[in-house]
């Protein structure tokens, strides 16, 4: 019985040791690793949406490998669904190496705005959760959150559309001018066409014109828009304001004329 | 004129004082290797609030039943002793590590570390302990019972 008992012993004493300066070192060499997300560059994708490329820089100078490093985001359209979401996976960091990597998340503007509409006037916030998942040691799995906000701006803030001038033009017909203008909040130029139509009362299209928008982020956008009604239509007339962009479509704007 | 008595105290003292020194200097030994370990787990420590109260309790109830377990040795409650130090050691872990989820909140960052592997590999160390303490006492229980013969 005394050789299985000392055998038992020595076995559970080297087992102790080992799991013992196996964790401390896991966890003391967790303090070596570095994670730090740099400034996200955004741009616009050939399917019209916004990609937010986020440089990300990961060291490991611990004494041991990371293992199924994975990083995720989620942007909330703020109705309870998500807007977009962008995963990223590492399957090794070894040793003393570091990383850079670019964590790309999508963002499908047309369908955002088409959820909240509002979007497009009002400057707000949208709420995310980022998650950095990883295999400390290879064995120990980890996982931080944390939830972020990321300010939005309404593409067409402060949007004012109003007949500016009716006046006679020539002998049969007026000429009505209609004022657009609004001021891109929103982190992408704005491109895209502002249209006009002009309806008689019976529903009839009289005429219509367009122009195009250009407006980089932050500036402001005035453009007036030329229709010509017959003076025999003018008594009750319609106005229709559309704004076509590759990320969005709007309108019609009304705007009734006469009594 | 050294008597048959006096002969068997001094050899008591001197076995006890045995006992104290080998207890003294495993105490001594665990306390060097937890304060090796402190400076490896202090940036730990420093995150999460509790964690070095934690290991401290643990460290010093450890000490404790390993220390009465030495001073007891020859006897059956040695084994008692060493017994309760594993079973102590398996249950205090189960719960002060949250079932092996150890989840903390850092501003507003949570961690989450999962130490469920560490904690079935503790408490098969934990057994293996038992079974150690177990075997010890019926070996001892065997022991004496072929002197009683004897």
């Amino acid at each position: 019985m005394r050789i299985p008992i000392r055998i038992i012993s020595i076995a559970t004493s080297a087992l102790w040791a080992f799991l013992i300066i196996f964790s401390a070192l896991a966890l003391y060499s967790m303090k070596d690793f570095q994670f730090n997300l740099g400034q996200p560059q955004i741009s616009k994708t050939e399917d019209s949406e916004l990609l937010f490329s986020i440089p990300v820089f990961v060291v490991n100078t611990g004494f041991y490998n990371i293992a199924h490093l994975n990083i995720s985001t989620i942007i909330l359209n703020g109705k309870g669904s998500v807007a977009a979401q962008a995963f990223t996976f590492v399957s090794i960091l070894g040793q003393g190496q570091t990383m850079n990597l670019t964590h790309n998340l999508r963002l499908n503007v047309t369908d955002l705005l088409q959820t909240r509409q509002s979007l497009l006037f009002n400057d707000s916030e949208l709420t995310g959760n980022i998650r950095i998942g990883m295999t400390a040691a290879e064995v120990v799995p980890i996982e931080a959150s944390s939830d972020f906000s990321v300010p939005w701006g309404a593409p067409l803030y402060n949007l004012t559309v109003a007949v500016s001038q009716f006046t006679p033009a020539n002998a049969t017909h007026y000429q009505a001018i209609i004022s657009v203008s609004f001021e891109n909040h929103a982190f992408f130029d704005l491109t895209g066409i502002a249209q006009a139509h002009v309806f008689s009362d019976a529903n009839a299209l009289i005429d219509q014109n367009q122009t195009d928008i250009y407006t980089t982020q932050n500036s402001k956008y005035n453009a007036n828009l030329e229709l010509y009604i017959p003076m025999r239509e003018v008594l009750r007339a319609r106005f229709e304001v559309f704004f076509f962009t590759p990320f969005f479509n709007y309108g019609p704007l009304v705007i009734p004329y006469g009594d | 004129m050294v008597t048959e008595g006096d002969e068997d105290s001094k050899r008591r003292i001197r076995r006890n004082v045995v006992k104290v020194s080998k207890a003294a200097v495993k105490a001594l030994v665990v306390c060097i290797v937890y304060v090796i370990l402190a400076r490896f787990l202090a940036p730990v420590s420093m995150m999460i609030t509790g964690f070095q109260e934690m290991i401290e309790t643990l460290l010093i109830v450890y000490v404790v039943l390993m220390l009465i377990g030495d001073l007891t040795s020859g006897t059956i409650v040695q084994h008692f002793f060493n017994a309760a130090k594993s079973l102590f050691v398996m249950i205090y872990l189960v719960f002060t590590l949250n079932h092996g989820i150890f989840e903390y909140t850092f501003g507003n960052v949570n961690i989450m570390v999962d130490l469920r592997l560490f904690l079935i590999i503790a408490m098969l160390i934990g057994l293996l302990g038992l079974a150690k303490s177990v075997l010890q006492a019926i070996d001892y229980v065997g022991e004496r019972a072929e002197l009683a013969r004897v």
